[in-house]
């Protein structure tokens, strides 16, 4: 620092405005960062479930399927449904229709456009 | 430990104690404050903004390289802040070389300031601070005010050395220039009455 340079500092030191925060603006930032840390806490313990959506989507889709197909066997095959539950006595034609069978591809068509809508959600 | 240096303090925040953190706040608030202010001219968006600088500097904390001081990383945070959050408000952005100056003995100005009297010399030289735009009262209260080094403004303002250089030597003169200026209408007046 040159001598003209200290001369100045004499002179203007201590002539600048010192503008100061509100009184209780450290209380406000700590505040922030508890909050944001009890957040990030909170995002680390998040509940995860043990069997996903999707993967119930699958076992629901397995289970549909398995009793479709114990519906459809041809009777006293070891895989008819009713050999086992005898109450369950539905019409072969009423299985093998084309309306059960268009109604059940119109379900399994809503649940993939509803999952593919779901996924592709703006906001 | 009554008065922990920064870097304790910036080890123990690492080391999870965020209650360390109050204390740096509560040592730097004002200057990182008085940095939003001369920059934004406003003092609630930079009560904002100083707030954002601190919220910002903890969460990047870990990438503190200790190359420099701890308060001149945190006033160049400030500083860049202030400076985006005026582009996004403002687009005024004034240069120093804009100001057309004339050359003037700026060394007799400086000894005749020294000779006057204390009250009416602080007065005028308030009076020609506040005429100054803020970012060149805080180039000034840094070097003069806050003792700090060019190679330590050049770090906060992301200046090259002789550029902070230029610019403290261009905003002196503008400022001992209106000083003049001041002078002058002041025996102007006296002559009337």
């Amino acid at each position: 620092m040159t001598e003209e340079d200290k001369k100045i500092r004499e002179l203007l030191k201590g002539n600048f405005e010192e503008a100061t925060p509100s009184l209780n603006f450290t209380n406000k930032v700590m505040d922030t960062i508890r909050a944001q840390e009890v957040l990030s806490r909170q995002q680390k313990f998040e509940y995860v479930p043990v069997i996903s959506k999707f993967g119930w989507t699958a076992i629901g889709a397995l289970f549909l399927v398995a009793i479709y197909f114990g519906m459809s066997s041809e009777k006293g095959s070891k895989y008819m449904l009713t050999e086992y539950i005898p109450d369950l006595n539905i019409e072969y034609s009423v299985i093998h229709s084309p309306i059960t069978l268009f109604a059940v591809l119109s379900i399994l068509a809503l649940l993939i456009i509803d999952r593919f809508l779901g996924k592709h959600r703006i906001g | 430990m009554l008065n922990p240096s920064d870097q304790i303090c910036v080890d123990k925040v690492l080391a999870g104690d965020s209650s360390a953190f109050a204390v740096l706040v509560e040592r730097h608030k004002n200057n990182v404050f008085n940095i939003c202010v001369k920059i934004l001219g406003s003092r609630e968006e930079a009560e904002e903004v100083a707030q954002d600088t601190f919220l910002k500097v903890y969460e990047k904390l870990d990438t503190f390289k200790k190359e420099s001081k701890f308060s001149t990383w945190l006033f160049r945070i400030a500083y860049n802040m202030s400076i985006s959050q005026q582009r996004k408000t403002k687009h005024n952005h004034s240069e120093i070389d804009d100001y057309q100056l004339e050359n003037f003995t700026e060394d007799d100005l400086v000894d005749q300031l020294h000779l006057e009297l204390k009250e009416e010399r602080e007065k005028r030289l308030k009076s020609a601070i506040q005429k100054l735009d803020g970012e060149q009262q805080l180039l000034l209260q840094l070097y003069y005010d806050k003792e700090m080094s060019v190679v330590q403004v050049a770090e906060i303002t992301e200046l090259s050395e002789s550029n902070v250089k230029v610019k403290i030597h261009r905003t002196r003169q503008r400022l001992f220039k209106l000083m003049q200026t001041t002078a002058n209408t002041t025996v102007k007046n006296a002559q009337y009455d």
